[in-house]
């Protein structure tokens, strides 16, 4: 039965897969717009659900029931199967509110920031931050060398080849080179 | 607001008592028009990011909000101070002589800085090197202090009260380092930490982490020294051993100072304080001991946790869910269990993000091994937790 599947049952890995999943992204915020109404479905099939499993632990009341209206509860398909993922569905039913209520204060959440002025301007700057660090090392060589106005020697430059960051980008440019070549010959 | 009565009147408007009374009416609408905040001041601070303005990371502006657009819909707000109050007569008393009558009480009025408290402090803050972050009209000088650092003694320190976010002292001297090896005179320089305690932090998993931070930057670390004077003319402070009494005089060219903290003059002149003068309540349903229509919550009370925001978090829904059952005159059920998190910056990009309770044990929230320093972490408390803030915690729903 595909409703039973747990929250618990997946593990974090599938979740965090799931989560970078854009289609799945696009999906939450949908039901992120629908959730009052989605609340407000769950409170009412809670209501119901209640009921049924009062009916459904009754076994006299049922007896009488299918007796009675055996025809009628076959159009709406009340066989075995779906009173077993009923009862599935109520067991569920408190993870499910936790949930919903989670997602409710969420949702609020999300409400309040967005309008919020001051937060989206701080969210702005601080993907602005991000995007160029406060200690760029880009930027902080270019100043350097706007100051620096040393000669450099054939000395300095053999120095410099030591450094493993050199010598990783000069291991990175021969195996470029390699691998042109081999492409060159076939 | 000529009410003179109210079924809750909230005393301070901080990080405690704007996240209780949004909380108070959003869980109850006959709540709404019968509860106040009872608050001085015109602005409100979220005072975690101060760390970051003092490291140059943060702006102050964005840490600071007008009061008046923080106060919930539904909830009062008298700009007056508490001066006194008569938990006997369920009253308070405003300084400028009105009365206010309660059902119940929420104290959530914060911690009162000792500035006198060190000799010589008040007057040489915000100059020639003085510093803290602890002070909202002077946090920018801490990142002017650092970035005119030239060398020579660079002195942090943490007094033998408690203060508020035990690790503040500290996360403001690994960034200091982080930049004084960028600008190239950490070489020419000594850090020097002062702690007045015996240790750098109450959780072992995260002091472990903490002293292997120290090691690496090569920070001089020593306990049970607590500074006593500033002498600014001759750039030196003054610290006392807290067993021996011994003195010892420092040379610094800046110093960072964590003040000594205590609670409100008004709230130890009270029957609602206890021997050391805080709001005396019960640690796990935040009642007071004595008065039962009375809650304490934040830094004023007396809870055996570290005082930060986070534990408000958590303490916040226990006041209201308690205080709410009181009113319909059920057991209190709601239990804090101590939690509370300090995270600890430990360089520009890095963090421990240390989370504890009572019983100092991790309570970690976060699917990682959080006594690791990390860039994520770090990214959380600058990015996500003002947000969380500002919309989610003093608007009740987080
Ligand atoms: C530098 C620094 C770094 C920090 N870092 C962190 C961190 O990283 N994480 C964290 O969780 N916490 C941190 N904190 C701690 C956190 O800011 C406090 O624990 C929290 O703000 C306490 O909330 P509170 O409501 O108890 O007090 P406050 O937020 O201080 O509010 C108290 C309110 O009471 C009012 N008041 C005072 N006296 C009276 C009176 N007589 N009558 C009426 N009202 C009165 C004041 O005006 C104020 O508005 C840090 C604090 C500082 C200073």
């Amino acid at each position: 039965m595909a409703v039973t599947k747990s929250f618990k049952d997946e593990s974090r890995s599938d979740w965090e897969l799931q989560l970078s999943d854009p289609e799945i992204q696009e999906s939450l915020t949908i039901l992120l717009q629908k959730l009052p109404r989605i609340k407000e479905a769950v409170l009412f099939s809670e209501r119901a659900i209640d009921f049924v499993a009062a009916v459904s632990q009754d076994e006299e009341t049922l007896q009488k029931f299918i007796g009675n209206a055996g025809k009628e509860l076959s159009a709406y398909h009340l066989n075995e199967e779906s009173l077993r993922s009923l009862t599935t569905l109520i067991k569920k039913l408190p993870n499910i509110i936790k949930v919903v209520s989670v997602l409710e204060d969420l949702l609020e959440f999300g409400k309040n920031v967005l309008q919020d002025d001051d937060s989206l301007d701080y969210i702005k700057e601080g993907m602005e931050e991000m995007a160029t660090p406060i200690f760029s090392p880009l930027k902080e060589a270019k100043e350097r060398t706007e100051q620096d106005n040393q000669q450099v020697s054939i000395f300095t430059l053999l120095k410099w080849l030591k450094e493993p960051q050199v010598q990783k980008g000069l291991k990175y440019v021969h195996a470029l080179l390699e691998v042109y070549s081999e492409k060159h010959k076939k | 607001m000529d009410q003179k009565e109210y079924k809750v009147v909230i005393v301070g408007g901080g990080t405690a008592g704007i996240s209780v009374a949004s909380r108070l009416v959003r869980a109850s609408k006959a709540l709404k028009d019968q509860t106040v905040i009872i608050d001085p001041a015109k602005k409100h601070y979220y005072q975690p990011l101060w760390t970051l303005v003092g490291g140059g990371a943060a702006k102050k502006e964005d840490s600071v909000r007008s009061m008046e657009s923080l106060i919930p819909k539904g909830v009062d707000w008298i700009q007056n101070a508490v001066a006194e109050v008569r938990p006997e007569e369920n009253r308070v008393v405003t300084d400028d002589g009105r009365q206010i009558k309660y059902d119940y009480l929420v104290m959530g009025a914060g911690l009162q800085i000792n500035w006198k408290g060190i000799k010589g402090l008040e007057e040489s803050l915000g100059k020639n090197g003085v510093c803290s972050n602890y002070s909202a009209e002077h946090v920018e000088y801490t990142w002017e202090a650092i970035r005119k650092f030239k060398g020579g003694n660079a002195i942090f320190t943490h007094p033998s009260t408690p203060i508020k976010c035990g690790g503040a002292p500290q996360k403001i001297m690994y960034l200091a380092d982080d930049y004084f090896r960028k600008s190239g005179v950490r070489d020419k320089s000594e850090i020097i930490f002062r702690h007045a305690g015996g240790a750098i932090f109450a959780v072992e998993k995260y002091a472990n982490a903490l002293n292997k931070v120290i090691d690496r930057k090569n920070i001089k670390v020593n306990y049970l020294k607590n500074l006593v004077e500033i002498l600014p003319d001759q750039k030196e402070a003054v610290f006392e051993h807290m067993e021996t009494k011994e003195t010892e005089v420092l040379k610094y060219d800046m110093i960072h100072v964590t003040p000594p903290m205590e609670s409100p003059d008004f709230i130890k002149n009270s029957s609602l304080a206890d021997k050391s003068g805080w709001v005396d309540v019960d640690q796990y349903t935040l009642q007071h001991k004595r008065y039962s229509n009375v809650f304490g919550i934040g830094d004023c009370s007396n809870l055996p946790t570290s005082k930060t925001g986070a534990a408000i978090r958590k303490q916040a829904p226990v006041v209201e869910k308690n205080l709410l059952m009181l009113m319909q005159e059920k057991e209190l059920e709601a239990k804090y269990n101590g939690y509370t998190s300090c995270p600890l910056v430990t360089g520009y990009n890095r963090l421990i993000m240390a989370e504890f309770d009572y019983n100092l044990e991790p309570q970690e929230s976060f699917p990682v091994d959080q006594g690791i320093e990390r860039r994520s972490m770090y990214l959380v408390k600058k990015e996500l937790l003002p947000l969380i803030y500002w919309n989610g915690m003093l608007k009740g729903v987080m």
